[in-house]
């Protein structure tokens, strides 16, 4: 039901701020980053079966969510319809967007072990587009990010996964809303969503 | 299920019952070949016939040098020989009255060697020697016919348990999304202000059930190819094997035109240069018959001994007793076969059975071509299903994905979501499968083409 969004945010956890940068290339530095978040999301999940905190769920929420941008994601999620919101709107929908994501990413912790493997990582200039494949129990998943650098640090803008873009998939879909029901419907489903958690 | 029979049955001609398997070692395409060939009793079967076409070979070559060689030896009780009149010894043959003396028995032994070495024959030796060796070439492409065919139905096989695995963790994916529906119909239904429809429940506990005969199917199916394997590769050791390949690809061999099929084909397929052989075996037998019917020039010796203690050896050189001799005689011969009516016949009958042969190439070159055209269209059918179903499924991800986010935003309705799970469910299953038929139908493309079967494994 919800493997789509725990999906995207099971390729979430494989990046992460960009630390120890020394003389790398920016394809060593992005694979080096989404490695070291990897690991550190696997060592805080612990075996399979583990039972967690409350402080390690938020914990392990920050470390999946941190590098995503949300509000990059949300804008394009939106599409031309952001741009017409008031501030408080905009700042409201990428609250409520990026909340949706985060809880959810946390409903099936499974995914997170799975074992990511590095295709190919294209950079150009500020932004790059990174092609991995994530295993588990033998089952492959494609995932392609798309990064662009912001103040120095790597962040995700979109997640293709298994040939699906989540944002597109979100832009598709608030669009349908909108066009059906109206933005304010939208946002209606966005609060009931968000306070479901 | 229906798709594994024809290659069960198949196989079973080929292999003797024998199952022990408890370990699992998992194992290469080529390994798995390797195996199931050498277990093969078409294959030893076929390789029989190789040896005996060799021995045929060695048989014409002891042809050159005395090809008729034989020794034999003779021993009896026979008795003496006494004179009534009192000859000597040495002169008993010149007693009319000498007789046999029974109440001396001795033992008579007679020594023969005789053999017959070909000077000169019209080099029908070599004639017949060349003929064998072509026969042994015909047999050599008779057990690569053979050895294709087994290897296609073994590469089916082997890709059965790929196919198989595949989709068993297809179903155990969609297994969890089946449960997380259920527990999310659960959970609608029980809030208060549900507005969950019944025909929607309805619909999602007949989608469950039709899911379950799936995994049914494939658990058997799974069972089945397991089976099988294990009387195929005769897991010995206490050892069970499974493919070390998990994934099924689609082969990354592009598809060339029909023309290049058809003639490699005509170039390379084994029943042809096997029929080729076998037509070039016939005429050199021919030859080889003609040569014989001419006279031949041999050089021959005999050579005998016999002797008999009791009975005394006559010293005069024009009297001979077969009890007591030695002579030797060698010289040579020319032979010739009068035969002639038979001898016409043979040539005319070995005619026959090469024009009956060179009918028969030009039959299987109809029927390779017919072959080749139909895996080629096979092969063809099956790459646009392949693309085709790539196309539709990740359109049904894209509906599910959509489906996935309308539900959970709570406008969506579980009906649509059931729909586009099952499709993309349908889609996945068709694309595994489609994803078989193609990469089978290219080796049965390329056994009709008479090219390499096996490619390397791509994971």
């Amino acid at each position: 039901m919800k493997n789509f969004i725990l999906l995207s945010l099971s390729l979430i956890l494989v990046i992460g701020s960009s630390q120890n940068v020394q003389a790398q290339t920016p394809s060593t530095e992005i694979q080096n980053m989404l490695e070291e978040r990897d690991q550190e999301i696997k060592t805080l999940l612990g075996p399979k079966g583990s039972e967690y905190t409350d402080q390690q769920r938020n914990k392990l929420k920050d470390i999946i969510n941190g590098v995503i941008d949300f509000k990059a994601m949300a804008t394009y999620a939106l599409g031309d319809t952001y741009s017409t919101l008031d501030e408080a709107t905009q700042v409201e929908f990428v609250e409520l967007f990026a909340t949706i994501v985060r809880d959810q990413s946390l409903n099936k912790l499974d995914i997170y072990r799975a074992d990511v493997s590095y295709k190919s990582i294209d950079v150009n200039a500020d932004k790059a587009r990174v092609e991995t494949l994530a295993v588990l129990d033998e089952v492959r998943t494609p995932l392609y990010y798309t990064m662009k650098k912001e103040d120095g640090e790597w962040v995700i803008t979109d997640m293709i996964i298994d040939d699906v873009s989540t944002a597109e998939s979100y832009n598709k879909q608030f669009q349908r809303i909108i066009n059906k029901r109206g933005f304010d419907a939208l946002m209606s489903s966005l609060r009931k969503r968000a306070a479901r958690g | 299920m229906k798709k594994f029979l024809p290659i069960f049955s198949l196989l079973l001609i080929s292999f003797s019952l024998e199952i022990q398997a408890q370990d699992t070692l998992q194992i290469s395409l080529q390994q798995f070949l390797d195996k199931a060939i050498a277990n093969s009793g078409q294959i030893k079967h076929a390789n029989t016939k190789v040896n005996l076409a060799e021995n045929r070979v060695k048989e014409a070559k002891d042809q050159k040098y005395l090809p008729s060689l034989e020794f034999r030896s003779e021993h009896a009780a026979v008795p003496g020989v006494s004179s009534p009149n009192d000859f000597p010894e040495k002169q008993i043959y010149l007693d009319p009255d000498a007789k046999n003396d029974w109440s001396k028995i001795g033992v008579y032994t007679r020594l023969r060697i005789s053999g017959v070495q070909p000077v000169f024959t019209w080099g029908s030796v070599n004639k017949a020697v060349h003929a064998a060796e072509l026969a042994v070439k015909a047999s050599e492409f008779e057990k690569d016919v053979t050895e294709a065919e087994l290897t296609a139905r073994l590469f089916e096989l082997y890709y059965s348990y790929v196919l198989a695995l595949e989709i068993e963790r297809l179903l155990d994916d969609a297994n969890s999304k089946v449960r997380q529906i259920e527990r999310s119909l659960d959970e609608a239904k029980s809030e208060s202000d549900s507005d969950v429809d019944e025909t929607d429940v309805y619909k999602f506990k007949i989608f469950k059930s039709q899911f379950e005969i799936q995994k049914a199917e494939v658990e058997q199916n799974l069972l089945f190819v397991k089976g099988v394997w294990d009387y195929v590769l005769r897991g010995e050791d206490n050892v069970t094997y499974e493919p070390s390949v998990r994934y099924l690809e689609k082969e990354a061999v592009a598809l060339q035109t029909l023309d290049h099929y058809k003639a490699s084909a005509f170039n390379n397929r084994p029943e042809i240069r096997g029929l080729e052989a076998g037509i070039k075996a016939l005429d050199r037998y021919i030859d080889f018959q003609k040569a014989q019917n001419l006279p031949g020039l041999y050089f021959g010796f005999t050579t005998t001994f016999a002797s008999t203690p009791i009975r005394p050896r006559q010293p005069n050189p024009f009297i001979s007793t077969p009890e007591n001799t030695f002579n030797t005689a060698l010289g040579f011969s020319i032979r010739q076969n009068l035969n002639l009516f038979q001898v016409k016949n043979k040539i005319e009958r070995s005619k026959l059975e090469m024009k009956r042969t060179t009918l028969l190439k030009t039959a299987a070159q109809d029927g390779i071509m017919l072959e080749v055209s139909e895996a080629y269209k096979d092969a063809n059918l099956a790459d646009v299903k392949v693309q085709r179903t790539e196309e539709a499924l990740n359109t049904s991800k894209e509906w599910v994905r959509m489906e996935q986010l309308d539900y959970d935003f709570g406008i969506g309705e579980v009906k649509d979501l059931i729909d586009a799970m099952k499709m993309e469910l349908e889609l996945r299953l068709k694309e595994k499968e489609y994803i078989f038929e193609l990469n089978t139908s290219m080796v049965k493309l390329n056994k009709a083409a008479g090219l390499p079967l096996v490619q390397p494994q791509n994971n």
